[in-house]
């Protein structure tokens, strides 16, 4: 990392910037692709029959950690949460929370995967193997990696707005199925419980922490809070809409069981003879969510991997990551395995990514302003060392024109 | 690199994708496939389970539908029955026997023989469940009897195809409410599991007029109804001179207390049509089959659930009671219900109101019930008959101990966290909860006439 310090992400690729819009997207759709797997049923086994008020709770309570974030990062224009990272707090921390997000991320992205992969080929495809279904989806996620920024943002947008109208729709379809008295008792497993999984819970909103990526690339700084804030409080909706939805159709106990719900309450679905097969409209959006997701996983990780060592080079992170991505998902034996390994190992040990970080970041920038200020300086602290290189206002230069540049 | 060459390697590419997706592994013809219509399941011998299977046979359907087939022509579909371990095990010998890939898929009904069903079912729903090509809108129901007999027999002389029959026959619920269709996941095998509600499925049965012939190949189809060889089917229109008897009418179905609509499993007054008819419901404590209700109390768990879209019933006309042709007519169109319910520690108390939309009365007698002045007597008249039914389909399930209705739905509401609930037991407790109904009736509309038809005086004194 030497002599590149006062270098950030846009100096060093460089390929483009994202819109408000964009950058909500993107989280959104990276957040919510895993969320037709085993999501639901994870939260009934928590939560009981108070498990769709699990994503709006821990959502809310997210604005905790989120919010350090979302006040640090204007402050270091053209920096990723790693480079900030290493600005505020030594070489030595930033590699080790660089590492722990880089396995955190390459663990969920191997996972959700497989998870996917293993869907698709039981349920649709059931005889092709799954090397090759993952080896497809993987390719193309790489493919759309490779493509840059300003596309991954592009497509976010399309598959949000697919997502949002495929999820409002299946769910109005089942309405008429829907019996109230499956939300009670409105406190599932009792109080001290409950606010054990909506703390537990934040880990769902995990994929949020790309933020601390994609925010260099935001076209206007100050817009940073208002597309997190968007990105996040539409997440929930739509998670808490579909564990309602799926806890509607399989009423607690029997969702504890039901690996795919959201699938197969599509499948449920029965307006008349020929109305009655919604999910081969469900699966192609739901492949579309999973394969950008793979393709923003192996974006992130290839910042993260250039921010770890230095790379200058964009595309090689792409490439890397893309195979530690392919090889990762056949790491477990099965899809059961996978399910296990995701909610209760990578999951549930994200909470010690999510709050020591983005405090350690806060208080020492709170520190570094209060210290400015103490010294003499007439600066508001939006100004860091370092913090000028790559940025020019809201950030609308293209920070050297290509990749590598 | 240049843009041309850029393109020729994304076609390239592309191309190679291309071959191999349309080469994939899944790649099936239609034509390698027996698409299922209809499985049963019944106890086997040694412990075995029976599967049997009704898989259409397409070029029949069309040969009956486009080139003039039907009455001599083949069958519409064949029935195979194997003895296995399990069902998947039966479908793998079904495939080396039939030389087709069996495929579920379209499989729409799912049959339990009564006794299979009655030793419990939480294997086999489970199993269903998991399949992959099964789909959780499946139908299921039980079957009076052996379901292998029920897949036997062509089950309507209207449609060309068994699939056909079960989509439309499950469709008359919603105009008749004489049973209730119940799918695979959420009305069955979900409700296994529910500690607030038991499983209800409709209840089928060969009609009490059918008689079997004595050699039958399994195989059917209009094309041999009207044959005397093996295979032979029911004569849907009946033989000149040929009536029921008296005796032929089970009591509870005739006497002035019971009525038409009151019999169970294929069990109408009636000669002729189709040879077997959906009608009650076969009742589940958890995956075990305990007993059943009639058509007319399947009414009743439909009112309480708010289900009841239309139904047409027949009551004692106040004025003459006893007097069967005097019935008073009334089509009900819409039903709704509330439940109260008052829990103190352990004692349940539910207070169960339903409400009856009317839109057509028959009076047969000269009393003219569309008079503002008397319409309440009509309205009466039902509610009484109903509540009597309701009362009657509460006890029963009250003494099976499976709560159909629901009522445990509301009784959960009244509970904070569901650890609480669990341990009330609810299904244990349901037997003991003290239910009382009240109902209520409003006719709306009388039909497109006032008063009923105007006898001449001196025939009127007659049915005054």
């Amino acid at each position: 990392m030497a002599g590149r310090k006062d270098s950030g992400v846009l100096q060093k690729f460089g390929h483009g910037h994202i819109d408000t819009l964009g950058l909500a997207s993107v989280l959104f759709v990276y957040v919510v692709a895993g969320a037709f797997l085993a999501f639901p049923t994870r939260l009934a086994k928590s939560a009981q029959t108070a498990a769709w008020t699990v994503p709006i709770f821990s959502g809310v309570l997210c604005a905790l950690w989120l919010a350090p974030l979302v006040y640090v990062h204007p402050r270091y224009p053209g920096k990723t949460i790693v480079e900030i990272t290493r600005d505020l707090a030594g070489k030595a921390v930033a590699a080790i929370f660089g590492v722990f997000f880089f396995v955190a991320n390459t663990g969920m992205v191997c996972s959700i995967a497989r998870q996917l992969c293993e869907t698709l080929t039981t349920v649709v495809v059931p005889l092709t193997p799954i090397t090759f279904t993952l080896t497809v989806v993987c390719a193309t996620g790489i493919y759309l990696a490779l493509k840059g920024t300003e596309i991954l943002s592009r497509l976010s947008i399309i598959i949000t707005v697919a997502t949002i109208l495929n999820v409002t729709l299946s769910s109005a379809l089942t309405y008429h199925a829907w019996h109230i008295d499956d939300i009670y008792p409105l406190l599932g497993p009792g109080l001290p419980d409950l606010a054990k999984s909506y703390f537990i819970g934040q880990t769902m909103y995990l994929e949020l922490m790309a933020l601390g990526i994609l925010a260099p690339y935001l076209r206007k700084r100050s817009s940073l809070g208002k597309a997190t804030l968007a990105g996040t409080v539409l997440s929930m909706v739509m998670l808490s809409l579909v564990t309602l939805t799926c806890l509607m159709m399989f009423p607690y106990p029997s969702l504890t069981r039901v690996h795919l719900p959201f699938l197969r309450t599509v499948r449920i679905i029965y307006l008349s003879r020929f109305l009655q097969r919604f999910d081969a409209v469900f699966v192609v959006l739901w492949l579309s969510a999973g394969t950008l997701f793979v393709a923003i996983g192996a974006w992130i990780n290839s910042h993260l991997i250039a921010s770890l060592t230095g790379l200058g080079a964009y595309r090689i992170g792409v490439l890397i990551s893309g195979v530690l991505i392919l090889a990762g998902a056949f790491l477990p034996s099965n899809i059961a395995e996978a399910i296990s390994v995701h909610s209760t190992v990578i999951r549930t040990y994200s909470l010690l990514l999510l709050y020591p970080w983005s405090y350690t970041l806060l208080v020492l920038q709170l520190m570094r302003e209060k210290k400015r200020k103490t010294v003499g300086g007439s600066g508001t602290g939006r100004e860091p060392h370092g913090a000028r290189a790559g940025a020019s206002g809201d950030a609308t230069t293209r920070g050297g024109g290509g990749e590598e540049a | 690199m240049k843009p041309i060459k850029k393109t020729s390697l994304l076609l390239v590419i592309l191309l190679a994708f291309s071959a191999s997706s349309t080469g994939c592994w899944d790649r099936i013809e239609l034509e390698d496939i027996a698409w299922v219509q209809a499985m049963g399941f019944d106890a086997g011998i040694d412990g075995y389970l029976a599967t049997t299977v009704q898989i259409g046979i397409p070029h029949s359907l069309r040969s009956s539908t486009v080139a003039g087939g039907g009455p001599g022509g083949d069958p519409e579909y064949l029935t195979v029955t194997v003895h296995s371990k399990t069902a998947l095990e039966a479908l793998d010998l079904i495939c080396t026997n039939l030389g087709r890939r069996v495929s579920l898929e379209h499989a729409q009904l799912f049959l339990f023989g009564e006794d299979f069903a009655r030793s419990g079912l939480r294997s086999l729903a489970g199993a269903l469940d998991r399949y992959r090509e099964v789909r959780g809108s499946a139908l299921v129901a039980v079957a009076k009897g052996r379901a292998e007999d029920l897949l036997r027999i062509n089950t309507s002389p209207l449609e060309v195809s068994p699939s056909r029959f079960i989509q439309t026959v499950l469709q008359q619920h919603i105009y008749t409410g004489l049973f209730k269709a119940a799918t695979l996941a959420r009305d069955f095998v979900n409700l296994t599991e529910s500690s607030s509600v038991a499983p209800a499925v409709p209840l089928l049965g060969i009609s009490a007029d059918f008689e079997p012939p004595g050699n039958q190949s399994g195989t059917g189809g209009q094309g041999n109804q009207l044959e005397s060889n093996p295979g032979e089917q029911y004569p849907s229109t009946p033989q000149l001179g040929e009536r029921l008897e008296p005796g032929d009418v089970p009591p509870g179905l005739i006497n002035p207390e019971g009525g038409a609509t009151h019999g169970e499993g294929g069990v109408i007054p009636k000669t002729g049509g189709g040879p077997v008819s959906f009608l009650g419901l076969a009742v589940f404590r958890g995956d075990k089959m305990v007993g059943t209700l009639s058509a007319e109390e399947a009414r009743a768990v439909l009112a309480v659930h708010g289900d009841l879209e239309r139904a047409s019933f027949a009551v004692p006309d106040p004025e003459k009671p006893d007097e069967v042709k005097y019935s008073l007519g009334f089509t009900v169109q819409s039903a709704s219900s509330r439940v109260s319910v008052r829990r103190t520690g352990e004692d349940v108390e539910l207070d169960v109101k339903v409400n009856l939309e009317v839109s057509y009365v028959s009076p047969k007698t000269q009393t003219d019930y569309t008079d503002p002045r008397m319409v309440y007597v009509a309205e009466g008249a039902l509610a009484s008959y109903f509540k009597t039914v309701l009362d009657g389909a509460i006890q029963k399930t009250q003494d099976m101990g499976a709560d159909v209705f629901g009522f445990g739905r509301r009784v959960k509401m009244t509970f904070l966290t569901w650890p609480e609930f669990e341990a009330f037991e609810w299904p244990n407790r349901y037997k003991d909860a003290r239910i009382a109904t009240s109902v209520e009736v409003k006719v709306r509309r009388t039909g497109l006439v006032l008063g009923p038809l105007n006898v001449p005086r001196w025939e009127a004194e007659e049915t005054k």
